[in-house]
């Protein structure tokens, strides 16, 4: 999936940027921790971890592979 | 903020005569920077702090071919922002006087995100070295770099290297040798590499050349103008501070907030990723060139670790194995602690007799000096450092294999009720056994205000000597029921003092961003060195006070201050808590070692000749057993928590925490009067 937004604090956003997350940049979902943990996500070819909080304000596009692994719409947040 | 002389950044002064050559290695957190070091200094490192920090450095330094080199183990960071305390100690160490050369550790599997920060570090123009570590671990996902292609495009000395293998990690020291004797180095061209769109060249360019006008500026960061006027469009604070000191910089701030207006509208998105993703770029065009794809399958033998890294963050096996862990780890520690702890006593009691045959009563200060100080000596090293050694041992293999990041993953949740990270849950659980080790293990969080709270917190957590009090007196007196009661009191206490710390510590409750890199075999040496390195610091640390602490308190056994002192405390003691006189010493002992509260009152009570039934009422058991649980760290816990953060922070626990059990004991002393409970 594409990263089409990332709406979130000054601070926090300029960290993700720095590690590779901002729009228009691919990234790939692998896990979610259970009880509203935290997410597991690929950027740049490696892991990031990020918290739920931060997941949910990050709106994404998807592309056909991870249409069918999510059944969700073209654009959706992130959970 | 500091002040450098005026440097000129693309030509070395080599008035040096001596052969000395400073280093600084850089690179993002788990690239292998610490093999690398420890290959280089071996045993001449040593840990401290950067001055007027809390944040750790290594140092170390060793002879090579006639040449004396310093190094300088820089934190594992990012980028070169604000963002956090390392980054700024980070950039102003490079530009100040003390580095000749950087070398810049790459990671060959993470090339985009480590490059990230090459290119940060590129536009602080200092001689540059950049070694690319596991390149094995490249090959083995079928792909392969190109390394002199790199050395071209980057005009800068390239080495490969796999440095767990030990292979050519001493090459990156001969070339160091090469860039110093050349007397006319200059730092290479990158306006190829580094060049950013037309739009956003234009404006850096104006904006330099007003920077002319404003040489303080240059003078006082020490930056070369280029970063200087990238980080001002960024709103760098440090170097906003910096021109807001300066006289008659309207002209430049107002250009400065124009530009970035106009490149913000113009893109659509905020400064900051528009640079982040101009950088990343450029990065892309170099990775076009430099990486080569071997084949088309994508992983071979990566498997079995894919298997485990999803196996310890499974919703179910991930927290088993977590358990496994934290409990194999607090066993691990306390076997081989209590064990070697056991040892160290006898031949303590064995000492003491022959003491105390030799020296009888005539001699009192070798009494002082021998229970006050050797008591304490022992005391500390039986006590303590047999759990310190161990933990920081399993610490160390945690932190090195990778595991650290999949805990905090499963944890976070969990652990942000409390207010902290997921990170914190492997030291609060391991202060179960002891807060000094756990204290200690708090360096793993991230930032300051993590590791504050973090610190906080475990320091709260009953430790083995607290569970001795505890069970001893109110277990065995009063039942199970009640040393229950008195543990959910302290998990509340815990909650309590989250909620507070985070109302009232500035800076921001941050919610996690984690780089999770793959799991990997733990370095052997790498971890005993880790081991050596921070246990002596330990024991050079925290060691002496603790035996003038054991002096001090013997001397007002000699010199029977104890009864004075009883009395003056006895308002506290004895009508605020309800706890009959003598307690008030042995409290205060207490501070020391956390068992003595008991084992005093139990000597007490022989001497005597009664029991703790006939000494204590119940309310009394219940109320000192709180207090002794929540009044204050132990000594080597207050010193552990003033070196990993600040005394005046260590005070301010303390006194937190003393009065909160002060409160609570008071409330129960009363309310039980009251209730006419018991």
């Amino acid at each position: 999936m594409v990263v089409k937004s990332v709406n979130i604090g000054y601070r926090q956003r300029t960290r993700l940027a720095n590690l590779g997350l901002f729009p228009g940049v691919r990234i790939r979902k692998v896990k979610s921790a259970p009880f509203r943990g935290p997410i597991e996500i690929i950027v740049k070819g490696t892991s990031l971890v990020i918290g739920r909080g931060i997941a949910s304000r990050i709106m994404v596009q998807c592309d056909h592979a991870c249409l069918n692994q999510h059944r969700k719409s073209r654009h959706h947040i992130f959970i | 903020m500091s002040c450098h002389l005026p440097k000129t950044h693309n030509k070395k002064n080599y008035e040096k005569s001596d052969n000395i050559i400073n280093i600084a290695l850089a690179g993002n957190p788990n690239v292998g920077k610490s093999v690398i070091f420890n290959q280089l200094t071996g045993l001449s490192q040593t840990i401290g702090n950067w001055p007027g920090k809390t944040i750790e450095r290594m140092e170390g330094s060793l002879e090579f071919l006639g040449y004396h080199f310093n190094i300088v183990d820089l934190p594992g960071i990012y980028s070169l922002s604000t963002y956090s305390l390392e980054e700024i100690v980070s950039r102003d160490y490079i530009v100040s006087d003390n580095v000749d050369l950087i070398v810049n550790v790459i990671d060959a599997t993470n090339l985009e995100r480590n490059l990230f920060f090459t290119f940060q570090l590129l536009e602080l123009k200092i001689p540059m070295i950049i070694a690319i570590n596991q390149m094995d671990m490249l090959q083995k996902r079928n792909r392969d770099l190109d390394f002199n292609k790199l050395a071209q495009m980057f005009k800068l000395p390239v080495i490969p290297l796999v440095a767990v293998h030990g292979k050519r990690v001493h090459e990156i020291l001969e070339v160091a040798i090469e860039l110093y004797n050349n007397k006319d180095y200059t730092f290479p061209d990158l306006s190829l590499l580094l060049t950013f769109g037309k739009e956003i060249e234009n404006k850096l360019a104006i904006l330099t050349d007003k920077l002319l006008e404003y040489p303080d500026i240059l003078r006082k960061s020490g930056y070369p103008p280029r970063f200087l006027v990238i980080k001002l469009l960024e709103n760098d604070e440090e170097i906003i501070s910096i021109v807001e000191d300066i006289k008659y910089n309207r002209d430049l701030i107002e250009t400065v907030d124009l530009f970035r207006r106009n490149l913000e509208d113009f893109h659509g998105e905020d400064i900051q990723t528009i640079i982040s993703s101009e950088i990343y770029n450029n990065i892309n065009k170099v990775i076009e060139e430099v990486l080569i794809e071997k084949s088309q399958k994508e992983r071979t033998k990566m498997n079995l670790v894919n298997w485990i890294d999803h196996l310890t963050t499974h919703s179910f096996f991930g927290y088993l194995i977590l358990l496994i862990v934290l409990l194999g780890t607090y066993f691990f520690t306390f076997t081989i602690g209590d064990f070697l702890g056991g040892i160290i006593d006898e031949i303590y009691s064995a000492l003491t007799e022959l003491v105390h045959t030799t020296f009888d009563e005539n001699y009192p200060l070798i009494q002082i000096i021998w229970d006050g100080a050797g008591g304490g000596f022992f005391g500390a090293l039986s006590g303590v450092l047999v759990y310190v050694v161990p933990f920081f041992l399993i610490i160390e293999i945690l932190q090195d294999s990778g595991y650290l990041p999949r805990a905090a993953f499963l944890m976070d949740r969990a652990m942000h009720s409390l207010g902290v990270h997921g990170k914190t849950v492997i030291p609060m659980i391991l202060g179960f056994g002891c807060n000094v080790p756990a204290c200690a293990g708090c360096r793993i969080m991230e930032t300051e205000r993590e590791k504050k709270i973090s610190i906080a917190l475990t320091s709260l957590v009953p430790c083995a000597a607290v569970m001795t009090v505890v069970m001893g007196l109110v277990g065995r007196y009063l039942g199970l029921g009640w040393v229950g009661f008195l543990f959910i009191i302290n998990f509340s206490v815990v909650l309590l003092m989250g909620r507070i710390l985070n109302k009232f510590m500035s800076g921001r409750c941050t919610e996690l961003i984690m780089e999770m890199h793959e799991y990997r075999a733990p370095n052997f040496e790498v971890i005993i060195k880790q081991t050596w390195l921070r246990s002596k610091e330990f024991v050079y640390k925290a060691l002496p006070i603790i035996i003038l602490l054991g002096i001090g308190l013997e001397i007002l056994v000699i010199f029977n201050i104890l009864l004075p002192i009883n009395i003056i405390l006895s308002p506290i003691t004895v009508f605020w808590l309800g706890l009959p006189i003598v307690t008030g010493v042995f409290l205060i002992y207490g501070i020391l070692r956390k068992e003595l509260t008991l084992v005093l009152l139990v000597l007490f009570a022989e001497n005597m000749g009664m029991t703790l039934i006939d000494l204590l009422t119940p309310i009394q058991m219940i109320t000192f057993s709180l207090v002794t649980m929540l009044y204050v760290p132990c000594f080597a816990t207050i010193i552990i928590i003033a070196k990993q953060t600040s005394w005046k922070y260590a005070l301010q626990i303390s006194f937190l925490e003393i009065s909160i059990a002060l409160l609570i004991g008071g409330i129960f002393h009363f309310g039980f009067a009251i209730f006419g409970i018991f």
